[in-house]
């Protein structure tokens, strides 16, 4: 007997560089400590459990022990798992009473290198990998064959420890000197090991699939404790290596298939590998298929609540890590970029003209501000919810469709054609197995992502109920036919309304526009009116836009930064919790009290009751602030422009009728850049208080006493645009066309006039063309009052045969002036609306 | 040198030498390739490659050169092929390598045996595709094809013949072969029908879960036509090197090498686990059933229209005749149009525009180019969808008519989903290849409740109106794909769906039967004239157009000058739609630069069809 086992022995090949990372894993796992204690030892004990028997180790743990070892882990992973995994035997034979059949097996976290599934090839084969998939598909778990035990049919003899490595491997000959059998052998199946063995098929997620192309499908085998950890629907990361798949046939094969497949011609041995059964007329299939052999299976985000490596947890650190360098410099880059709030948001919507703040929004949004958990243990969302609401053809759908396309985790649905379950979830019992199942809603599959909603108003009001939960709460409940869940909707909501008369009305307040409860507006961290209203300029700029859209493709959709970029950029910056700061601090509080007085004393005039709900969306619109720029901190600049946004999109959403006493205070208003604003506002001061009583001021009603110097939004802005028209047409004659052409084409040029200041310009055609005339205006009061009289003068002139009486022509004369000082020192204040009828 | 007939006949023995002369190992496909393209470059010589769209399959030998004209329906995971393999003749010991290049099985003697590990062995990656042929591609589009087709069936055949005798063991072939010989006209779908009714005598139990494809289901592999009434040979396109550049719903020209060897059967049929019954279904299907092709070229479609050039330059020959005779085809062609729609001229107009629209790009997730007509009226009771049906299939190379019944919108899926089971993406009607029309027929709704699926459908349909996608389902979440299917809707009011021009008809004359009324007008035009107005169509879609700052100017001032009277009377949406008319019209006149006139025209269209509208809506 003893010359039979040696004859095995020398059969065996040995493998030198398996030998030796066997030897380096074993004194890593010995000799790995953190914080003076070996880190695996309590981890190795565990496993004499009889259920247990994988060691999960940290690859990052290998890679600071012994650079050598984990190159070799990395490049020759197939090679070497199998001494691996005696590694962790001998070692954890040293530490304990382990039955001497027990077989170990490792898996490994932390692996550096990430594939896409589409980058699957050939070279791959062997080497330790890491790829993100969705699990389609789940096979029964089978018991697979690691060790056989064999006997010889012809001599009785017992041939032992015979591997299996993915196909049957009979003995290549009986172990009995004597004997010659090389083909008739039987398993011993009570004597042979099996190991768990699993299949899945997992799918290229959405994030990697390139445009037009089926999502690719590899399979992927699990083996030993990674069985059952993988579930169809769950995004799962795993680590393993790329195998070919040799012979599919014997590759899960149990004891029983075992026998079958005898057929397969003996004496082949090593060489049959990779060939499927040999046909008679010596001819073969030439193809294989490739397989993944994962030994770790991380679930990189549930379906349902439940289990969930929580998102949240990953660091910038480790998000940095997965970019490859070019990558990184980009985002740093990006991170530098002085203009990045404005290049971020006209590389994200290049299509859509003008409507800056909601593009603001939106961009704040999908940064999203810090979740957080009091101390009772209540989750506040960090999400941010927007709804546009406006006229028909202002573009809404489009910048729904346009997040939809560009956020990875977007669910586009129209409240029309969806019920409250569709949105939510629902139990829905399957037809096959008689099961309640729940089955998700847009609201959930949109979890840590965006769920644009078209056309909410249109939803059934219950059906907006139901969604309640949803976008405060971060959770849904279901309880249904004896199903009780709270599932996970950790969503942003972009929802598009259409007015309730089809046409926004201004005179009327965003409630009453609006088919929609309380409750759930008051869930919208941000409101924006889009009103299809003409404009001599802003329709130039929009048909401009629209006929370069149609004809120079190439020009008109321009980006400063590429989608992949601004998506890498915002994962990367979501990783930011930034803390509020002290300073920060107190300019919120500032701001929130100023709000809630102008609040109480506007009585009526803005329909927005200012509730803590609002000083919260401050908060998580200041924290996206400081997310954007990728900043540990919120600063007040950051709170500024979140203050800014709020003011923009709930105060102003409607335009009362203009108090053109309301001047002051609403400077008041103005944002600080515009330091020239009040230097002239006090020069104007006199003016404002020789028209109208300084009680004026204090009373919040002037309605009865000044009736004339109140008058219709409508009116201003007919008034308005008159005289802007008027001096653009003086300038053109001057200047010839050059200032035209500024008007329509300076996206992105500096117009620097001393009255507009960086920041305050809105960056778009439009906006400029109307910092321009405040500008503009504000120079001709500036430079020299003549040019104000003159104006005053042509603008009567142009009236004078609608006026009758003497006493009219000074009213209007008073009017005029206070127009243009609204319009020279208020118009900032006022862009917000100017901007949102845009398009 | 290999001679004309063997390059076709034996285009292995071909590539096998011409792989020899180039041993490195990386560019012996691009050395093919090359070899090959310069043996196809004239029409002359293409025309000598027998084609399955026009062949029947047994009437083809296997491993020769062959065409196939297709659309990619589904993409299958890569696949490892020995690319050089050694055998070892077991009698004299020598070994010696072959290509593995273009071919499922390893060539290997009786005597002989094939090396799996010897070192010398390359492996490479082919891509799979899953072809089927260009739904709803018209009927003169198929003749045509034959027609130019040089290879009648030749004598090789019989030999074909007896190969595929000698597979006749299984009862599958013989029933198809059966089945073929009784009749080849009839479509494959019946086809299909009848072997099912000789086969299995199993109750229709799954029938009806399979609703989108009614009877194909039960016994042999539903050949996941998108539309239902299709026939034709679907194929598994085998591509080398060709990167990503094939994307699903691409038509495609594929020449390449057929393989119809039983014995891919015979290896496929050694059960396995890594497949289950329905898998191996859909991904190695019997050759007889779907035969293999490794393409040695492929070229992607950018029409299918036979009577032109694949590459329409305006230097073409054939491209500038049409362009001079232009005026008079055009306003044969709208008489013709105008004839079909009793009368109404303008109606015609707006039909011509939608003709020849087509997505020509994409600004971000807006679709430009499209132009869904919506024409309503009385005569969409008289068979109005039916008569542009046989209008648009005898003047563009691909349509399909799909009648908008309520029990239809409830059952079908219009949208493919995916089978995660078999691994393959289901079809569904909306699977079509680019410049596919559509003619929805909204007569055949009646009232009643739109169920979830037919919520799904709707909407499906006005995804592909408005943003010109189709969401494919692929059950955790759905993925869209950008399609280019010009939609006509045909409904007696205004259609439910979206739409960009809604057009009331007012017809002069109402006959009895629309379709008979087409009909007969279609048989009067001679044979030629109908081809030239079917190359002047294609023509005018593929113009390449552009707007000269002049008119550019005029448009934006319109858009100014009429919101200033009346805001509401142009939109964004209205001027987004003038653009795209005066971009048609300009188009249907074969001219790539917009004029005034044309301008005025357009503007005086929607004027007229507006006053039509508004008078219209009260009733």
């Amino acid at each position: 007997m003893d010359v039979a086992e040696q004859a095995v022995k020398s059969n065996q090949v040995k493998d030198s560089v398996g030998e030796r990372c066997l030897k380096l894993f074993q004194d890593f796992l010995e000799e790995f400590h953190v914080d003076g204690e070996a880190k695996y030892l309590p981890l190795v004990q565990e496993l004499v459990r009889p259920e247990r028997n994988t060691l999960t180790v940290s690859f990052a743990d290998v890679q600071t022990y012994n650079q050598q070892l984990s190159t070799t882990i990395l490049e020759e992973y197939y090679r070497v798992y199998p001494f691996l995994c005696r590694a962790v035997k001998n070692y954890a034979r040293d530490w304990g009473q382990i039955p001497p059949s027990k077989e170990f097996y490792i898996s490994f976290t932390d692996v550096p290198s990430k594939l896409k599934v589409r980058e699957l090839m050939t070279a791959k084969i062997g080497s330790l990998l890491r790829i993100t998939g969705q699990v389609v598909r789940t096979h029964p778990v089978h018991p697979e064959l690691v060790n056989g035990t064999f006997l010889c049919l012809d001599c009785r003899t017992v041939i032992k420890d015979v591997e299996q490595q993915f196909k049957y491997t009979q003995p290549t000959i009986c172990r009995n000197p004597v004997c010659s059998n090389r083909s008739r052998f039987m398993l011993d199946v009570n004597k042979s090991r099996f190991v768990d063995f699993q299949k899945v098929r997992i799918q290229e997620t959405q994030a990697e699939l390139p445009r037009g192309s089926i999502p690719r499908s590899v399979e992927v085998i699990l083996r030993a404790e990674a069985v059952e950890t993988a579930q169809a629907g769950d995004r799962c990361d795993f680590v393993g290596t790329l195998i070919v798949v040799p012979d599919v046939g014997s590759l899960s094969l149990t004891g029983a298939r075992a026998e079958t497949s005898t057929r397969v011609k003996g004496g082949e041995g090593q060489e049959s590998e990779g060939v499927r059964g040999l046909k008679a007329l010596g001819v073969r299939d030439l193809t294989y298929r490739l397989a993944f052999l994962a030994c770790t299976v991380l679930p990189s985000s549930a379906r349902f609540g439940g289990r969930d490596v929580n998102e949240e947890e990953m660091t910038a650190e480790m998000i940095k890590k997965q970019m490859t360098e070019e990558e990184w410099q980009t985002v740093y880059d990006m991170s530098q970029d002085k203009h990045l709030y404005n290049n971020l948001c006209s590389s994200l919507f290049p299509t859509i003209h003008g409507n800056d703040e909601v593009k603001r929004g939106i961009l704040l949004m999908l940064f999203g501000g810090v979740p957080k958990i009091t101390i009772e243990r209540t989750h506040l969302r960090g999400d941010i919810n927007v709804c546009v609401v406006g006229d028909p053809s202002t573009a809404k759908s489009q910048l729904l469709k346009q997040v939809e396309g560009f956020s990875p985790r977007a669910v586009y649905t129209s409240g029309k054609a969806s019920t409250a379950a569709g949105l939510t979830a629902a139990v829905v019992k399957d037809e096959e197995s008689h099961e309640f199942v729940i089955e998700a809603g847009a609201l959930m599959l949109a979890d840590n992502g965006v769920c644009c909603i078209d056309e909410f108003d249109k939803m059934d009001p219950k059906d907006q109920v139901a969604i309640h939960e949803a976008m405060e709460q971060q959770t849904i409940s279901i309880t249904k036919a004896g199903v009780r869940a709270t599932l996970n909707a950790r969503t942003s909501i972009l929802a598009a309304a259409n007015p309730v008369s089809g046409r926004y009305d201004r005179s009327r307040s965003l409630k009453q526009n609006l088919n929609m409860t309380a409750p759930i507006m008051s869930r919208f961290d941000l409101f924006f009116v889009l009103v299809d209203e003409c404009n001599e300029v802003t329709d130039y700029a929009i048909a401009r836009r629209i006929v370069d859209l149609h004809s120079r493709l190439e020009e008109s959709v321009e980006r400063t930064y590429s989608v992949e970029d601004i998506r890498r950029y915002i994962s990367f910056a979501r990783q930011f919790k930034p803390k509020i700061g002290t300073e920060a601090q107190e300019y919120m509080i500032e701001e929130y009290k100023r709000l809630r007085q102008r609040d109480c004393s506007g009585a009526g005039k803005s329909s927005w009751r200012i509730t803590v709900r609002q000083l919260e969306s401050m908060i998580r619109l200041s924290e996206a602030m400081a997310r954007m720029h990728c900043q540990e901190e919120v600063q007040p600049k950051h709170v500024k422009e979140a203050f800014r946004l709020l003011n923009k999109s709930i105060i102003r959403v409607e335009q009362p009728d203009i108090h053109l006493e309301e001047g002051s205070d609403v400077e008041d208003e103005a944002t600080e850049p515009m330091d020239e604003d009040k230097e002239t506002s006090a020069e104007s001061q006199p003016v404002n208080g020789e028209a109208s009583p300084g009680a004026e001021e204090k009373d919040p009603a002037p309605i009865t006493v000044k009736r004339s110097l109140k008058l219709s939004y409508e009116e201003y802005r007919q008034m308005g645009n008159l005289l802007v028209l008027h001096m653009r047409r003086q300038e053109e004659q001057e200047e010839g066309k050059c200032f035209l052409t500024m008007m329509f084409f300076p996206p992105h040029s500096q117009l620097s006039h001393n009255a507009v200041k960086d920041g305050v310009i809105p960056l778009t055609c439009i906006g400029d063309a109307k910092s321009l005339y405040v500008g503009l205006l504000c120079s001709i009061e500036g430079d020299s009052g003549m040019h104000k009289s003159k104006l005053i003068a042509w603008y009567l002139r142009e009236i004078e045969n609608e006026v009758e009486s003497e006493q009219e022509l000074l009213e209007k004369k008073t009017l005029v002036e206070k127009v243009i000082d609204r319009l020279i020192h208020v118009v900032s204040v006022d862009l917000p609306f100017v901007m949102v009828h845009d398009l | 040198m290999p001679g004309v007939e063997d390059w076709i006949e034996k285009p292995l023995t071909v590539i096998q030498t011409v792989v020899e002369r180039f041993p490195a190992g990386t560019y012996e496909i691009t050395k093919v390739k090359e070899y090959f393209s310069k043996k196809l470059q004239s029409e002359e010589a293409l025309a000598w490659v027998p084609s399955i769209n026009s062949c029947r399959l047994h009437q083809l030998t296997d491993s020769s050169l062959v065409r196939y004209r297709c659309m990619v329906q589904d993409m299958f995971g890569p696949e490892l092929y020995l690319a050089t393999y050694s055998v070892k003749n077991l009698s004299t010991g020598a070994v010696t390598f072959r290509s593995g290049h273009y071919q499922d099985i390893a060539a290997c003697g009786s005597e002989e045996e094939i090396q799996p590990s010897a070192p010398e062995n390359i492996t490479r990656e082919r891509a799979t595709l899953y072809c089927v042929p260009i739904p709803g591609e018209t009927t003169w589009v198929k003749t045509h094809y034959a027609s130019q087709c040089r290879t009648t069936v030749h004598s090789s055949s019989s030999s074909s013949l007896c190969r595929n005798k000698r597979v006749r063991g299984e009862e599958e072939d013989k029933a198809c072969d059966e089945a073929m010989d009784e009749e080849f006209s009839e479509n494959s779908h019946n086809r299909r029908g009848d072997i099912k009714l000789k086969k299995t005598s199993q109750p229709s139990g799954n029938q009806s879960a399979d609703s989108n494809n009614g009877t194909q289901s039960t016994k042999l592999p539903d050949l996941n036509f998108p539309l239902p009434s299709e026939s034709g040979q679907a194929c598994l396109v085998k591509v080398y090197g060709e990167d990503e550049s094939l994307k699903v719903n691409d038509m495609l020209e594929v020449i390449g090498i057929l393989s119809v060897d039983p014995s891919i059967a015979d290896n496929d049929s050694t059960d396995d686990d890594l497949m289950n019954a329905s898998e191996k279904a859909a991904h190695a299907p019997p050759p007889s059933l779907v035969p293999r092709v490794h393409a040695v070229l492929v070229r992607k479609l950018s029409h299918n229209n036979p009577l032109l050039p694949p590459d329409l330059l305006p230097g073409n020959p054939v491209v500038a005749r049409l362009q001079a005779g232009c005026e008079m085809l055009r306003s044969q062609l709208l008489s013709v149009l105008e004839h079909a729609l009793c009368g109404d001229a303008l109606a015609a107009e707006y039909l011509l525009c939608h003709l020849v629209s087509g997505i020509y790009a994409r600004a971000d997730v807006m679709p430009l180019g499209k132009l869904s007509l919506n024409l309503s009226g009385s005569l969409a009771k008289a068979g109005l969808a039916a008569g542009l049906n046989r209008l648009i299939t005898s003047l563009k190379t691909q349509s399909h008519l799909l009648p908008l019944s309520l029990n239809k919108m409830n059952t079908l899926h219009l949208a493919p989903r995916k089978d995660y089971d078999a691994d393959r993406l289901i079809s569904g009607q909306l699977q079509l290849g680019g410049g596919t029309h559509l003619i929805l027929d909204e007569v055949a709704m009646d009232s009643g409740t739109l169920e979830a699926t037919g919520v799904q459908n709707v909407r499906a349909l006005s995804d592909v109106i408005q943003w010109q996608k189709v969401s494919y389902d692929f059950k955790y979440h759905t993925q869209d794909f950008s399609v280019d299917i010009p939609v006509l809707l045909v409904s007696e009011g205004q259609s439910f769906l979206p739409k960009d021009v809604h057009v009331p008809l007012q017809p002069c004359h109402q006959p009895e039967d629309l379709d008979c009324h087409v009909q007969s007008h279609l048989s009067q035009i001679s044979d030629d004239v109908i081809n030239q107005m079917r190359a002047f169509i294609t023509v005018c879609q593929k113009m390449n157009y552009s707007m000269d700052d002049g008119i550019q100017q005029e448009l934006q001032e319109e858009f100014v000058r009429v919101r200033k009277e009346n805001p509401a009377a142009m939109s964004v949406n209205d001027f987004h739609r003038l653009l795209s008319l005066v971009r048609l019209l300009t188009l249907s006149h074969c001219a790539g630069q917009s004029t005034s006139e044309i301008l005025q025209r357009a503007l005086h269209m929607e004027r007229e069809r507006c006053a039509r509208s508004q008078t219209q809506q009260p009733l």
